[in-house]
């Protein structure tokens, strides 16, 4: 709640007492802020490094929250990453599947493109509703070997951008003013030292820019007076006019120290007050669509001129929030500010739990406020301590409650979320003060928090296409790996049809049929997919706006690759080759790791064959045979955690056989036979036969765990199964195929199964350039914890872990561990 | 080591209760103890005790071959051999008995003013400074219900002429009765500003020795007394005030006359008027009723003081009660010329008074046996008895339970494995009050070394180190050495949080709670670290080194936290740090603090 200190205004809760006023602001203002609103989301991207060298990858994992509590996005599913250029060019635009807020992605960096800086875009067709400040970027450099350092060329022309931001937009006479200073030198921010002065030069104050350009100071405006500031930066003195003030109006300042309160100064001259009689004045403080406090304020004393109030933090969303004065519903003063909320405080507790020869275990532990363990979705890219490769300018804090609502620059939004100096609030109070603030009339300030909705929700993808000719009275259905019906379309006169909504991987092989009620599926011919055009959206705007980017500046990308000269040369790079067997046959992803299979029961005794008869309990708990088996342990994952690939086998050791043929499964066991109605299946198709056949399908599974009877090809064991009547068309030989299996072009961008480069000979200083994991998912459980093994290497036992990640009640979990540097 | 240290405590106090020789001395006419009986062991070294209030004494078995020679004035030096109490366990002093001497009556009114002047101008004169150790019991009681029982031990200088000039405590212990809290232990600093024979503005009302020789005439009625246990060449003079004004005492003094030696002082008042006497507590209001002093100069040699016997009468009035107190301060002094090793402090420390330095200055059981000069009393045991039932008690068992230290608010806190630090025990803001500075070096001053180590210590704590701009947070570490009944050296070495300069403003959160702990905790853990280096062998200086050399890592640590964690800003790197201590301590301040 608010108190008041002295009878200037009688302050009244607009929902405790309904007024004239109040009634008439809720309708002019509150309603419309709130009515129908879209849902806003933000983005963030975690890159496992922030410096990547031409033929490397960038791993990265998306988190998409919902805006005002951080809550994973349980709605988005497609969301739009870029990589894009200094000017703007988007070079690989890929669409991620989005699931529960998370997704994972990864970029190849083609030897074409030159060094220098590139931005990571990301977004959602959606947020492009919301304005551009609402779409994710983040810095990256890219770099590439050079065998003769270039010249480094300077920039000829030194452009100085220093700009006065009156703290709630305007500055009024005869009252304190708080004006926000901010100096940038060639788009970037440096320390400087300046003073006000008035028209007859005299210093009235003075002021000290931090490392980012920003300052402030306090003034009283006197009348008819006019101002400018004298700013002494990069070795030269800078002048700038200060705007004139108005002669009437109110202003309000912050005073944001306080962790519960925030106090409000409403400031108004003598000159103001008798024209406020009858006038409405409102404060709403806010977040978008979010209202934490709305305040109608009257006038009862015409001597006072200013007013103290406070704001309860712990009604308003955490990060940045809005303050907009309001008079006659029309606003007048705006000021933004941020919230800390100690309920919103997370830690990740690392520890090293044991050490073999080739790797360090860390048990890793998400806590929440309340020193309670908390289990959350984590993604942690692990480098050497001393790594050269990662300049944290973005982490999930900076892009979940700073970032996306502030326009412009923001140099280091990271910097903000250290929490390593006691000054880095009081300067996030700077940057923000630093944003300034021009009015809008009520109806733009509307269309501004709540707009109509332009762009479309998307879910999924469209896959739209013709076919050359059908049978009559036949519509078209896309069938799933389980043969059930995924999408079904009707065929339009110009033989066109559509799916829509499909949850599909690019590449993915689908299955099409013609399909009619009570008819057997055919098999369609000659069918035609439309791409469709590529709605690459040009960034250079984005760019611009997010960063001074000075396109035509050639020192940028020169120092990149001087910088880098250094360092690994460009022979060291050509020795860096991919891991063999990184290449995995089968791209899974976690979610197929999220098939919760039930826990192992052993039904099957070691003797010779155990029939099972399929029941209706068995269909209703498993949808496949794959199920099935997983749930007795024959199907088992294979050993790295980070790929879901699976073998079958019915033994739990090693068989004592050689393998002569190399068909054993990665424990040494081999995979069983498997028969159909009698029909042997290949074996390297077991598993993907098994995840098609559902369960309804079977009729009765036999299972021979010991192989007697197999001959020499039984030693994995035999699995019979047998379909019920009229089911088994699609299986077995002969059986014709009654669909068509078709590659998708469209869909969502799979990730690809993160392999570390495999550096060859290194020097301990390029050792810093190396990345040693990348974990892109990894969930702490109900105790908040995971374990997590990193290799050992020649160089150092130290590594530093960037970790990211989020818990389903919206915790932000943040932090750089470094190994060895911990304790005492 | 520690092991070691507890074993010797057992031996030690087992072999002293067997056989300590004890026994009483008596009035051989009244049959009546004999309190605070001079009594010297005529051995190979010079030693000797006193009696206690009760005539009860007890003397270390070593000198059982030895003889003892018992002085009491008015009564015949009596020796005996110590083997004499093998059998008995009293000892009866004869009065003496002298003719009235032939002088009695004076030609002169101005005899008895003339004698008293120039006594107290041969006095006035004497600067001499003398240093010895001290030995303190107060016990206080109402309406004849303990409520507080004080010992210690202290470093004192006195001159004649000024009297007490400093006492420092090296160790002490105390009960309080727990319905009732009062701290009269202000008693030491009230003699202490009392002067001998100098004129001052003193808290206690004046007598002749503070006096010129026409005050005293104008003031006092002065007269020789009749004195039929005087020796021919004593004198006792009587004063008083010509008119009570409660600013003035009357009493006695025995002198020996031939060598101008003042024996004895005996001064009393009733309803007497103090100066700038307060309560600790500011609620209280507290005005005398009554004050006794006596001052008893060493039989053996009269230029020292034996000891200072203050009865202070007054009337406590608080808000809830009303009450007389009735507290009874003995001071003793013995070991002329020898005093206790001053305790060493890593950073200088501020105490309020001091029931603050004995929460500080925590000795060993062993220093207690071994520094005992004369049995306690049966109502010093009455008291102690009670305080056990009904009251506390604060380092009687050499560890201060946390539980009792909330009936009391010292101005350090000691680290504790059983207690967090909390918020109470952090002001908000500095305050400004009369302090006894304690420096740390004021008893090593001159060693180069240690002057290092004090402005080391202060100049690493400038600027921000302990502190953000909200805060400072002011811990140090307490060396000790005390030598036990075998004169063996032991060290004490702990861990203390200054409340007088620490504080923190704002926002009252547990993380910095938990923060402001961690410090604490790793100042502790490179103190039990540094207690495992640490040998009986070693010199004190030594041992302040290393105290020195710990510190200093401990408060690497502790900047290294205080940048990690932001001050206690970071919940991240404070959760690490938490973990770190759990780890090494097994205290977990997290789930400890709520």
């Amino acid at each position: 709640m608010f108190r008041t200190r002295l009878p200037l205004f009688i302050v009244l809760v607009f929902l405790s007492f309904v007024s004239y006023a109040q009634k008439e602001f809720n309708e002019a203002v509150i309603i419309p802020f709130q009515k129908d609103a879209l849902l806003r989301e933000k983005v963030f991207i975690h890159s496992n490094k922030t410096s990547y060298f031409t033929n490397e990858q960038i791993w990265f994992t998306a988190y998409v929250v919902e805006d005002s509590n951080n809550t994973p996005s349980n709605l988005t599913t497609n969301l739009h990453v870029n990589l894009i250029d200094a000017t703007g060019k988007v070079f690989i635009d890929k669409t991620i599947f989005i699931k529960n807020g998370i997704g994972v992605g990864d970029f190849f960096i083609d030897n074409n493109l030159s060094a220098g800086t590139y931005y990571i875009g990301a977004a959602t067709n959606y947020m492009r509703n919301f304005g551009e400040e609402n779409i994710f970027t983040t810095a990256i450099t890219i770099l590439k070997p050079v065998n003769k350092p270039r010249i480094l060329t300077t920039a000829n022309t030194i452009a100085y951008d220093i700009q006065a931001f009156p703290e709630s937009g305007y500055l009024l006479e005869d009252t304190d003013n708080v004006i926000g200073i901010k100096a940038l030198v060639n788009g970037k921010g440096q320390p400087f030292t300046g003073k006000l002065i008035n028209s007859s030069g005299l210093e009235i104050a003075s002021f000290q820019g931090n490392n980012f350009g920003m300052a402030k100071a306090v003034f009283t405006y006197i009348k008819e007076e006019t101002y400018r500031a004298i700013i002494d930066i990069n070795n030269s003195t800078q002048e700038i006019k200060i705007p004139k003030a108005k002669k009437t109006g109110i202003i309000f300042s912050l005073e944001n120290s306080d962790t519960d309160k925030l106090k409000l100064i409403l400031k108004t001259n003598s000159e103001t007050l008798p024209h406020l009689k009858n006038e409405q004045l409102a404060l709403l403080v806010y977040r978008n669509n979010f209202i934490g406090e709305a305040i109608t304020l009257t006038l009862s004393s015409t001597e006072k001129t200013s007013q103290e109030l406070y704001i309860d933090k712990a009604k308003l969303l955490y990060g940045v929030n809005t303050v907009t004065l309001f008079r006659n519903l029309e606003p007048i003063a705006e000021r933004k500010f941020y919230v800390e909320q100690q309920n919103q405080q997370t830690a990740i507790l690392i520890e090293e739990t044991e050490t073999t020869t080739d790797s360090i275990s860390f048990k890793i532990q998400t806590i929440d406020p309340n020193y309670s363990a908390v289990s959350a979705q984590l993604s942690i890219s692990i480098l050497p301590a001393d790594a050269k490769n990662y300049k944290e300018t973005q982490n999930i804090k900076s892009a979940f409650l700073l970032s996306p609502y502030l326009k412009g620059t923001i140099e280091n939004p990271a910097y903000y979320f250290k929490n390593e100096k006691p000054k880095e609030k009081e300067f996030l109070d700077l940057l923000i003060l630093n944003q300034g603030w021009s009015a809008y009339t009520l109806a733009a300030k509307i269309n501004k928090i709540n707009p109509k909705e332009q762009f479309a929700f998307e879910s999924g993808f469209t896959i739209d296409g013709a076919l050359k000719r059908y049978p009559k009275g036949y519509d078209i259905g896309l069938l799933s790996k389980k043969n059930e019906l995924a999408a079904f379309s009707p065929i339009s006169k110009e033989n066109k049809f559509s799916f829509e909504n499909i949850y599909a991987y690019k590449n993915d092989s689908i299955k099409i049929a013609l399909i009619k009620k009570n008819q057997p599926l055919v098999k369609p011919t000659d069918v035609s997919f439309i791409e469709p055009p590529k709605d690459l959206k040009h960034f250079s705007s984005l760019i611009e706006q997010h960063y001074h980017v000075e396109k035509t500046e050639p020192s940028q990308v020169s120092k990149a690759e001087n910088e880098y000269n250094f360092y690994p040369t460009s022979e060291l790079l050509d020795e860096i080759i991919l891991k063999a067997g990184s290449a995995q046959n089968k791209e899974a992803t976690i979610y197929d790791l999220e098939l919760n299979l039930a826990s192992k029961r052993n039904m099957i005794s070691s003797a010779s064959y155990k029939g099972k008869k399929v029941t209706k309990q068995m269909e209703t708990n498993y949808q496949t045979l794959f199920d099935y088996f997983r749930s007795l342990g024959y199907i088992k994952p294979s050993i790295s955690d980070k790929i879901a690939s699976y073998y079958i086998s019915l033994r739990n050791g090693p068989a004592t056989m050689i393998d002569l043929g190399g068909n054993a499964n990665p424990d040494g066991t081999f995979p069983p036979r498997v028969f159909v109605n009698n029909i042997m299946l290949n074996r390297f198709n077991n598993i993907e036969i098994l995840e098609q056949l559902s369960m309804k399908d079977v009729d009765e599974i036999l299972v021979n765990p010991s192989g007697a009877g197999g001959g020499a090809d039984g030693t994995g064991g035999m699995i019979r199964i047998y379909l019920k009547e009229g089911n088994h068309q699609y299986f077995g030989d002969g059986v014709k195929k009654l669909y068509q299996n078709l590659i998708l072009n469209t869909g969502f961008d799979r990730a690809k199964t993160y392999y570390t480069p495999q550096y060859n000979t290194l020097t301990k200083e390029a050792f810093n350039w190396v990345e040693i994991d990348w974990i892109n998912a990894l969930k702490t459980d109900k105790n908040g914890t995971a374990i997590l093994k990193v290799p050992t290497n020649k160089f150092t036992a130290n590594f530093q872990f960037v970790v990211n990640g989020i818990s389903d009640d919206g915790l932000l979990f943040h932090t750089i561990y470094k190994t060895g540097a911990n304790g005492f | 080591m520690k092991r070691v240290f507890y074993l010797l405590w057992f031996i030690s106090m087992a072999t002293f209760a067997q056989s300590s020789i004890e026994g009483f001395i008596l009035d051989e006419a009244t049959k009546e103890a004999l309190p605070y009986a001079t009594i010297k062991i005529i051995s190979d070294t010079s030693y000797y005790t006193i009696s206690n209030e009760d005539g009860k004494f007890e003397i270390n078995p070593k000198f059982v071959k030895d003889s003892i020679e018992v002085t009491y004035i008015g009564f015949k030096a009596t020796k005996v051999p110590l083997s004499y109490f093998k059998e008995n366990n009293k000892l009866y002093l004869t009065p003496n008995a002298f003719d009235l001497n032939e002088v009695v009556v004076m030609a002169d009114d101005d005899y008895a003013y003339n004698l008293l002047e120039n006594l107290i101008k041969k006095y006035r004169k004497n600067h001499l400074v003398s240093q010895s150790k001290a030995f303190l019991t107060l016990t206080s009681s109402a309406r004849n219900i303990p409520i507080e029982q004080v010992e210690g031990f202290y470093n004192s200088s006195q001159s004649l002429s000024d009297g007490l000039l400093n006492l420092k405590i090296k160790s002490g212990r105390f009960g309080q009765n727990k319905s009732f809290a009062f701290y009269s232990l202000d008693n030491t600093k009230i003699l202490s500003d009392f002067q001998f024979f100098e004129s001052s503005d003193q808290i206690l009302p004046e007598y002749p020795g503070n006096l010129s020789g026409s005050a005293i005439k104008r003031k006092y009625d002065v007269r020789v007394d009749e004195c039929s246990t005087c020796r021919s060449e004593d004198i006792q003079l009587s004063f008083f005030p010509k008119k009570a004004n409660g600013r003035l005492f009357s009493g006695t003094i025995l002198f020996n006359n031939d060598l101008q030696i003042i024996k004895r002082i005996e001064l009393s008042i009733k309803d007497p008027v103090t100066k700038d006497l307060t309560s600790i507590s500011d609620n209280v209001t507290i005005s005398p009723n009554e004050i006794v002093l006596n001052i008893t100069f060493n039989p053996s040699d009269y230029t020292k003081i034996q000891y200072l016997d203050f009865t202070f009468i007054l009337n406590y009035d608080s808000t809830t009660s009303k009450e007389i107190i009735k507290s009874h301060t003995f001071l003793y002094f013995y070991d002329y010329n020898t005093i206790f090793k001053e305790p060493y402090f890593t950073h200088p420390t501020h105490f309020n008074n001091d029931y603050d330095e004995m929460i500080a200055l925590q000795a060993t059981p062993a220093f207690w046996d071994a520094n005992y000069q004369f049995p306690k009393s049966y109502n010093e045991k009455r008291s102690l008895d009670f305080m056990k039932k009904y009251g506390y008690l604060i380092n009687y068992d050499n560890a201060i339970s946390s539980h009792d230290l909330k009936y009391t608010k010292p101005s350090v806190v000691a680290w504790s494995n059983e207690k967090r630090l909390e918020w109470e025990s952090i002001q908000q803001s500095l305050v400004v009050s009369k302090k006894i500075k304690r420096s740390p070096n004021a008893a090593i001053a001159g060693t180069v070394n240690a002057d290092e180590v004090f402005h080391s210590t202060i100049d690493a704590n400038k600027g921000t180190p302990y502190s953000d701009s909200n805060g400072k947070y002011i811990f140090t570490y307490i060396a000790d050495q005390y030598k036990n009944a075998k004169g063996q050296n032991q060290y004490s070495i702990r861990t203390l949080f200054d409340r007088n300069a620490s504080f923190y403003k704002y926002n009252r959160t547990k993380n910095k709670l938990v923060y402001i702990n961690l410090m604490f905790d790793i100042y502790e853990y490179h103190r039990q670290t540094l207690e495992e280096k640490i040998s009986p062998e070693m010199t004190f200086e030594t041992v302040k080194a290393f105290c020195k050399e710990q510190f200093d890592t401990a408060t690497t640590v502790v900047n290294k936290l205080n940048k990690e964690t932001n001050f206690g800003d970071n919940y991240q790197s404070l959760i690490q740090w938490n973990n770190n201590i759990k780890s090494k301590m097994d205290i977990d301040n997290f789930s400890l603090i709520k």
